[in-house]
């Protein structure tokens, strides 16, 4: 009995580290319901253990010191919402998220945390300066798309979501603003040919489908830093 | 002997006048190189040869039209891949750099005509030529061992191919409780930590699926790169007990400590020092007798020694060794001139025989090859061996070397060489994602 | 015989010859050092097994070096030598070279096109 204890006890301090690896798609998809109880049930990060975590998981090695990105291949994490990177890592997590190999590796390293090291990570991101600001820029080719949307092809306009200066917006939505410009066209690129699917009920990907790649290109040039 | 001093004059004061470049009007206006053997050291070679230099013609001659990797192999005995993922084809050499190939077996050579000759009667002429034929393995240099008894029974799957799939056959077929022996080879060899990431490998499939079976590793040496590094990984997960010798600087708290297992687990290591050389075996009983005494086996796999391979013995480029002596600035032959052998099989001194140590020696080579032929002087070289190897799917390790031109010979800097014994545990996890990915942009880098 | 002891000599007064040239036009101190050092592009090819051919990757876990900035390098691998960024090999790897070794490396691939 007292075997049993002690390695319940190791296990315990051990934090989680052994846990079940499920497959790709087997987890479920994400629907209003859970997601509001998954964000409730998110837990308090703390920034310091945060930054702790990013150096020893070796976030910093690819998204930079402080999460601004160290190149087009991966995405800036600084200043974005703690919301939406608690999210994603519970996407990588569960398998709800592999669109490409770099997707895979956040797979294998999201399987290292917990919860709550999923939540300090994210504070520490939140709590890092934007990459930037996208402000209105009348002018610019898809400044319409972005302001106004598209009534014709039932696109609402990005900023109702991702907010004014696409700094983000309610709940999971992320931050755009100064983000990659490489990385925002993959993604666009990735919701609108269904390699990424982890929005809620199709969320974001039914504003991809009917965009052109002029415009895709258009739109995270508008973003980007 | 004249022109190469004026040359080499020449050359010296170019190099001062910051690398001013002097093409040798000696030089014929497209020059061509021909390179014997299209394995990783001969791919990266035609590779960087057209990256420097795309106005000389590169030749390829290669036996197999299509490549299968000997690095990661061992990861279809454990069904992590299968003998497909180990191909590998020469389009993209041949497409983006316009690299020609001639699938063929080279059978002679004169080095003052520079001319070479192939078994399926073509002969070309040559600038420079560039060698690179790997091993071949000696099955006759362990009594009751030979070529078809390791195609038949007891496989090396040492150069993959048929062997790799037999030995994954037997291993997937093995009874219950059945002891799996690997034969480690006498350095040097092909890929130190080989033998015992495969014994490692194998240990952690067999938990899963035969989790009363044994692997035993006979050795003739007593010690093997990466050393402690891989045994602490064995302790942690397969229950091994690292001897005595080798307990310095283990963790014995925080994390993840160094166990004594009372019960010591499936893996064991018969070192030199412990009798594991091994004298003779025989085939039929699959037993081997080492001067530890008889171990009985139920699939067994020797790794015999080796030397250079056979094309290299063929144009007599090979010394009392077994292996290619060369100078060691330039990869070019003392035997022979104009001829440059790199990869296993060249003496190179402190490095160790592996793919990674071929990748930068054939990129020496093709810039020694490539500043010769213009007539300039040659470049100080650098090498490295950095590559990762698994205790276990999730454990990487890895041995990572810098080499330098010291007083004529190839010698490793000093410094930290493997992971550390406290590396953390995201530190391991992630090494092994690194080995995955290395194995695809190593892949790419020698042919694409 | 005669003709060969000739043509040296003639060799290795023309060499002097442009030696002076270089050493009076060249006075920097790390010319001489240059041809003794091995140049930022055969260090920089070593790395080309995990970092790219000439520092250009397509989607994979390592960093792409093409186009990166200098600076960043060269306090990117001050950084792993130190111990203070967390690396798996780059630790080791940084360790063997000097910092003006970083700083060739670093120029070479600060030059190469990113394109992949």
């Amino acid at each position: 009995m007292k075997k049993h204890l002690l390695l319940i006890l190791l296990l315990s301090l051990l934090g989680g580290q052994a846990f079940a690896e499920p497959k790709h798609g087997t987890a479920e998809s994400w629907t209003p319901v859970r997601l509001h109880a998954a964000l409730a049930a998110m837990p308090e990060g703390d920034v310091e253990r945060g930054a702790q975590l990013h150096a020893a998981l070796f976030c910093a090695s690819c998204h930079g010191e402080r999460g601004e990105s160290l190149s087009r291949h991966w995405p800036a994490l600084s200043g974005q919402r703690a919301p939406y990177t608690y999210k994603m890592m519970l996407d990588y997590r569960d398998g709800l998220r592999h669109e490409d190999a770099r997707a895979e590796m956040m797979v294998v390293l999201a399987r290292m945390m917990t919860e709550q090291d999923m939540a300090d990570v994210a504070a520490f991101y939140a709590a890092q300066p934007l990459p930037g600001s996208a402000p209105l820029k009348k002018g610019h080719p898809v400044n319409d798309l972005v302001r106004r949307g598209d009534p014709q092809r039932l696109i609402t306009p990005c900023a109702s979501c991702h907010g004014v200066e696409g700094q983000g917006g309610r709940n999971e939505t992320p931050s755009l603003a100064g983000q990659r410009p490489e990385y925002l066209v993959r993604t666009l690129k990735a919701f609108r040919d269904n390699t990424r699917h982890n929005d809620v009920h199709q969320g974001m990907a039914q504003f991809a489908w009917d965009l052109t790649d002029e415009e895709i290109r258009a739109l995270a040039d508008y973003y980007a830093r | 002997m004249q022109r190469r001093d004026f040359l080499k004059a020449l050359g010296a004061g170019a190099m001062l006048a910051s690398g001013l470049s002097i093409k040798s009007v000696f030089a014929s206006a497209t020059p061509h190189v021909v390179i014997v053997g299209g394995g990783v050291g001969g791919a990266t070679a035609a590779k960087y040869l057209k990256l420097a230099d795309p106005n000389i013609r590169v030749t390829v001659i290669e036996k197999n039209p299509v490549y299968i990797r000997p690095y990661g192999s061992s990861e279809v005995l454990n069904d992590h891949i299968g003998m497909t993922e180990l191909e590998v084809r020469y389009d993209r050499l041949r497409d983006r750099y316009g690299i020609e190939f001639l699938f063929d077996t080279v059978i002679g050579v004169d080095p003052l005509a520079r001319t070479v000759r192939t078994a399926g009667g073509v002969q070309l002429n040559y600038d420079r030529m560039i060698v690179s034929p790997g091993i071949q393995l000696l099955y006759d240099r362990i009594e009751g061992y030979s070529a078809s008894v390791a195609e038949s029974r007891i496989p090396s799957a040492w150069i993959p191919g048929h062997q790799t799939r037999l030995l994954r056959d037997q291993l997937h077929a093995m009874r219950p409780g059945g002891t799996f022996v690997i034969v480690a080879p006498p350095n040097p060899y092909r890929c130190p930590p080989g033998p015992y990431e495969r014994g490692a490998l194998m240990a952690e499939w067999f938990k899963v699926h035969n989790p009363t079976a044994k692997v035993i590793i006979l050795d003739s040496k007593d010690n093997f790169v990466p050393g402690p590094s891989m045994l602490l990984g064995w302790n942690r997960l397969y229950g091994y007990n690292v001897p005595e010798r080798f307990r310095e600087g283990m963790p014995t708290e925080g994390e993840w400590p160094m166990k004594a297992h009372e019960e010591p687990g499936m893996l064991e290591w018969v070192a030199g020092r412990d009798g594991g050389r091994v004298l003779s075996v025989d085939p039929a009983a699959l037993s081997v007798e080492t001067e530890a005494g008889r171990f009985q086996a139920d699939v067994l796999n020797i790794v015999p020694p080796m030397v250079a391979g056979r094309v290299a013995f063929d144009l007599d480029l090979v010394d009392g060794t077994g292996y290619c002596p060369i100078d060691r600035r330039t990869h070019e032959s003392t035997r022979h001139p104009g001829i440059h052998v790199i990869g296993d099989a060249c003496v190179a001194d402190a490095m160790p025989k592996s793919g990674f140590s071929a990748n930068t020696q054939a990129k020496v080579a093709a810039r020694a090859v490539v500043d010769l032929l213009a007539g300039r002087d040659t470049q100080v070289p650098l090498w490295e061996n950095t590559c990762y190897a698994l205790a276990g799917t999730e454990y990487g390790l890895y041995v990572a070397d810098i080499f330098r031109l010291v007083d004529g010979r190839i010698t490793r800097t000093e410094g930290p060489r493997f992971l550390p014994l406290d590396a953390s545990r995201a530190q391991i996890r992630i090494g092994a994602l690194y080995q995955q990915n290395w194995m695809r942009t190593f892949t790419e880098d020698c042919f694409a | 015989m005669r003709r060969q002891k000739t043509v040296k000599k003639f060799a290795y007064a023309l060499a002097l010859i442009v030696a002076l040239f270089a050493a009076t036009v060249h006075a920097q101190a790390s010319e001489t050092q240059q041809s003794e050092r091995p140049t930022g592009e055969m260090m920089g090819n070593t790395c080309a097994a995990c970092h790219g051919t000439h520092g250009r990757l397509g989607s994979a876990a390592f960093v792409p070096l093409a186009g990166m900035a200098a600076e960043e390098f060269v306090r990117a691998m001050r950084a792993f030598r130190d111990g203070s960024r967390p690396s798996t090999l780059m630790h080791s790897v940084a360790v063997g070279f000097s910092d003006e070794e970083y700083q060739a490396m670093a120029e070479f691939f600060a030059a190469q096109r990113i394109e992949e």
